[in-house]
């Protein structure tokens, strides 16, 4: 939030710097600023090559093969990793499972999260205690927090059901029922991302200048319904954009839940692309498929971070 | 005013009841964890049953936890290797920042590329080919994995380059008429000026670490090195849902060092935490 | 036409007393500056006439109706703030429209689409395009109006502020340090024009600044702030010529004026270092008195005299208009600094002795508290004998024998750009 800019050109400071460099090195300061700049960058560059970008353009060539982890030899498949893909219906499972994980978490969280923000800031009193408890989730160990989830929503035993069962409601199998399993998976993803949702709107809604409150004070837009919709709602647009993207980035690495709750079960009911990966790539071996489903995420998260930058630049234009 | 009171009065009554309500929501996970973990097993399987336990069982959950399976060796791991993966980022990244940020040398524009594309690679798209690196270094199943490849965070060069370059050039000219070194000047005079943000990301890291699963899952099958999050879920395909005393004290020995930790410092976790919203 | 009467008004954050009983009446049609150092709760005070602030004590009154327990809108007062305080996602047309949808419409009819379809309110809008045009080409800003306040200029969100102001025609206009954010010409430039607005709209202005030549410039009245009280209220010359305080004295006028302490003598003179001066007023014998005088009222004498200070010249700074000399008088605690004529430069260097006499119907006396002592007698030019408030004083527009050297110096009267247009000239 606070680091929005990007790449700059060389500030003349820059410039500053290197002329005083002369008293400190003597002889030619150009050269010895560059051989300091070099050495100094040198592991970070190196780590980087090794362990980013080496990497990714791995995936790109493993991907085009159908190399099975242990086995010696591959040979070349071109796009047929990508055309099995698509008729996998695992995959496809997993690719609209994950999507429509997408769509409900992400207003769910946004919605939420902004309403809360509201809610709280709304009064003076509990303030603290309401952000810190609707917090917890976000630092909680999911995987830990899973396990805590289970236990709440055993068919039996479990409180949720247990609460139903007293009202004299049906006691269903949350995390084995094909059609309950994927919306019980949103709530508790709702759950844990709500609160970061909430604190980036804390921080959006303590950035509106108290002066535009009171010119709509002044201006007769002075009830809170009118204060909303002519300064909170439209001073939060950038936040709430930069929030969505957020959310969706997160969303669409929903992993900890399945891998632990359901294993993408029951059927393919709760298949995510993440599980996908993992389960094809590190539990089947098949390594250049799971390379391509690699890819399609890679595409995914990459197209929303550019949304994202794009976002990020025009936020400049509310101050 | 005076004629507003009573709509101030219910809005206020308004606001703490949907707010407890959504509260309850939230905590209710961790209350029954919690519940759980001081219960015995009899006691679950009662019909009826309220949160507070019947008999005090926690004693017994917890020394079962920390005996049947080695929870207090997944913490330690977790520990080690949040702390380790932290020391190294910075310092791989603050010397990195600094060239970036007050050094010029041809190729720093290329380096800077490389560190945005950097932050925009996500970790579990790395799991595979990664995967396949430390099996060809012969590294899988090693602390080694669990570390090294974290040990080099572009979020950190491009937050600590921002604030570098915050630093006034004069006081780098006046370190090195004192005689400093370039790197003494990365740890004397520039880190210290970033110690909030560094603050900050120092606890996103370690949250992240201690509370990653996918690439532990890739990386590591013994026992004895798994951090917590593969332990607990090692734990939970051993005890196959019937034993949840010990099992959900597990889970709250595993989630308490940062909650504890989050609620002494509030602000702080806040601030690393949305930080990850640059990412 | 709605005056404003402010009655005891008592304001504290915490333990912080702001504003400690303030009563001040404005008058109808007037234009009135709340001027003093920043913290000196003026803008405190104008945010509750607002209505934006509710004070612990006293009560608010316009137009002789007591406003304490009514919104802002509803007291009928328009604001221009500081930072202008514009809606970032509104076009320009959007701002100045706010006020006059607000008051005019439903909020079903303030529904975008269907506000329009099913409530009709065509009508209210276009008188409500048409008043915002009608002001937009009074400020000169018809063809900003599709733009939002990113893309414009800070003088021209200073008009758009000014236009959202006026197209609700309030009793009351209230502004909070409006010019402190432009850069020093264009500052001058709307000092022009603010006041020009005022002229056309006829209504009360009350105007918060920090500073001098603003409320010196564009008021009627000016009110003297400080540490929460009221210190004096009068019109600019009488402010400059007559304050009721020693604090107000050395708060108005650049240079400072210039103030020795002496002790009077049972003949209404006053022993200062060097000299004895005739100062005009009366105060019992023996007393501590500070004598205070403005650099233009000192001149430079030919030679020694009972009623001439002597001192060295430590500083010279010659600003081509005018020769401001800084002298280190024997025994006085501050140096003295006398306006002089630059043709007299020679030889009143460093070190040099002068003779300097000042005109004794401008000197000023003010008792140990501080408070003014009443001149004896009526000075010549007008400025002369008011009782504190002021209210006595001279009309304003009075004719002036000098213009008033106040602190921007880049806009003395008497070096006028002819090119630059300035307030002074509507005064």
């Amino acid at each position: 939030m606070t680091v929005t800019e990007t790449i700059s050109s060389p500030t003349p400071d820059r410039r500053h710097a290197n002329a005083g460099r002369a008293a400190a090195t003597g002889g030619s300061p150009a050269r010895a600023e560059a051989a300091a700049g070099y050495a100094l960058a040198a592991p970070a560059f190196l780590l980087i090559v090794l362990l980013v970008l080496v990497p990714t353009l791995g995936i790109f060539v493993i991907a085009v093969t159908d190399w099975q982890f242990g086995e010696r030899s591959l040979d070349f498949v071109g796009v047929r990793n990508f055309v099995d893909l698509f008729g996998d219906a695992t995959f496809r499972a997993a690719f609209f499972n994950t999507m429509a994980y997408v769509a409900v978490t992400v207003p769910g969280t946004t919605i939420l999260g902004l309403a809360i923000a509201l809610l709280i800031e709304s009064g003076r009193s509990l303030r603290a205690f309401y952000r810190a408890a609707h917090f917890l989730p976000v630092m909680a160990t999911l995987a830990a927090m899973a396990i805590a989830w289970e236990a709440l929503l055993h068919p039996t035993i479990g409180l949720v059901n247990q609460v139903l069962g007293d009202l004299g409601l049906a006691r269903p199998n949350w995390l084995r029922d094909t059609s309950l399993v994927l919306p019980t998976l949103m709530v508790i993803g709702i759950w844990q991302q709500l609160g970061l949702a909430m604190v980036l709107f804390l921080a959006g809604l303590k950035a509106i200048p108290q002066d535009l409150y009171d010119a709509a004070d002044v201006d007769g837009a002075d009830g809170w319904l009118d204060r909303l919709t002519t300064v909170t709602l439209p001073m939060l647009g950038p936040v709430t954009m930069f929030v969505t993207i957020i959310m969706a980035l997160r969303a669409f690495e929903v992993f900890d839940t399945v891998r632990i709750l359901t294993h993408g079960g029951p059927g393919n009911a709760s298949e995510t692309l993440l599980h996908t990966l993992y389960v094809e790539s590190f539990e089947y071996l098949r390594t250049g498929y799971g390379a391509a489903v690699t890819l399609v995420f890679l595409l995914i998260v990459i197209g929303l971070t550019l949304v994202q930058a794009h976002v990020m630049d025009k936020r400049v234009h509310y101050t | 005013m005076i004629g507003r009171l009573a709509p101030v009065i219910t809005a206020a009554f308004a606001r703490h009841a949907v707010l407890l309500g959504t509260t309850l929501f939230m905590v209710m996970p961790f209350v029954w964890m919690v519940s759980l973990s001081f219960k015995s097993p009899d006691e679950f399987f009662q019909t009826r049953f309220g949160l507070w336990p019947e008999t005090f069982h926690g004693i017994e959950n917890y020394t079962r936890a920390l005996t049947e399976v080695s929870l207090a060796r997944f913490m330690a791991n977790g520990a080690f290797v949040a702390l380790s993966v932290l020391v190294l980022q910075i310092l791989v990244a603050a010397p990195c920042a600094y060239a970036l940020a007050k050094l010029r040398f041809r190729g720093s524009e290329a380096l800077f590329a490389l560190v945005l594309i950097g932050l925009l690679i996500p970790q579990e798209v790395l799991g595979l080919p990664l995967f396949i690196l430390f099996h060809l270094l012969g590294l899988l199943d090693t602390y080694a994995a669990l570390i090294l490849p974290f040990a080099v965070s572009p979020f950190a060069i491009f937050l600590l380059r921002q604030f570098f370059k915050t630093v006034p050039d004069d006081m780098i000219h006046a370190a090195r008429l004192d005689g400093l070194s370039e790197l003494a000047i990365v740890w004397r005079i520039m880190v210290p000026t970033a110690m909030p943000a560094l603050a900050a990301f120092a606890i996103l890291s370690v949250i992240s670490r201690w509370n990653n699963l996918f690439w532990p899952s890739i990386a590591i099958s013994s026992e004895e090195l798994m951090p917590p999050t593969l332990g607990i879920v090692f734990f939970h395909n051993e005890e196959a849902g019937n034993d949840y005393g010990p099992l959900m004290a597990a889970a709250t020995l595993v989630v308490a060092p940062l909650i504890v930790a989050f609620l002494a410092a509030q602000r702080r976790f806040i601030e690393g935490v949305t930080m990850t919203s640059v990412k | 036409m709605a005056g404003v009467r402010l009655k005891e008004i008592a304001k504290s954050f915490g333990a912080t007393d702001v504003l400690k009983g303030v009563s001040l009446d404005i008058t109808a049609g007037g234009f009135t500056a709340l001027l003093g150092p920043s913290g000196c709760g003026k803008s405190t005070l104008l945010r509750i006439i607002a209505g934006l602030e509710t004070q612990d004590g006293g009560s608010v009154v316009i137009d002789d109706r007591a406003v304490d327990r009514l919104r802002p809108t509803a007291r009928d007062v328009a604001m221009v703030f500081q930072t202008y305080a514009l809606y970032p996602h509104m076009t320009v047309a959007q701002n100045m429209a706010l006020p006059l949808k607000m008051r005019h419409m439903t909020s079903w009819q303030r529904l975008p689409l269907l506000g329009g379809a099913v409530f009709g309110n065509r009508n209210i809008r276009n008188t409500i395009d048409t008043t915002v045009r009608e002001a937009a080409a009074a400020l000169e800003i018809n063809h900003l109006l599709d733009r939002k306040p990113s893309e414009l200029s800070g003088g021209q969100r200073q008009r758009v502020a000014l236009g959202r102001a006026m197209v609700r025609r309030p009793k009351v206009f209230l502004m909070d340090e409006p010019l402190s954010n432009l850069d020093a010409k264009l500052r001058v430039q709307m000092r022009a024009e603010i006041k020009e607005l005022h002229r056309q709209l006829g209504i009360t202005f009350i105007y918060v600044t920090h500073d001098q030549a603003e409320a010196m410039t564009m008021a009627d009245q000016v009110a003297v702030m400080m540490d929460g009280e009221l210190l004096q209220v009068a019109p600019p010359r009488t402010i400059y010529a007559a304050p009721a305080d020693i604090k107000v004295a050395t708060f108005i006028g650049s240079p400072q004026i210039n103030l020795l302490s002496g002790i009077s003598r049972h003949d209404g003179a006053v022993d200062v270092p060097t000299a004895t001066l005739a100062p005009g007023a009366t105060a019992p014998s023996g007393a501590k008195i500070t004598v205070g005088m403005r650099p233009e009222n000192l001149s430079l004498a030919d030679a020694a005299g009972p009623g001439n200070l002597t001192g060295t010249v430590r500083t010279v700074e010659d600003l081509g208009t005018d020769l401001f000399l800084h002298l280190e008088i024997h025994g006085a605690a501050d140096l003295v600094i006398v306006r002089a004529d630059p043709a007299r430069r020679d030889g009143l260097g460093h070190g040099a002795t002068v003779h300097v006499s000042p005109r004794p119907d401008t000197m000023l006396l003010f008792d140990a508290n501080g408070k003014r002592l009443a001149p004896a007698t009526t000075r010549p030019n007008g400025a002369n004998g008011d009782d504190a408030t002021g209210s006595a004083g001279m009309l304003p527009g009075a004719p002036t024998v000098r213009p008033l050297p106040i602190a921007n110096a880049a806009n003395r009267p008497r070096r006028q750009d002819p090119t630059e247009p300035i307030a002074e000239s509507v005064e």
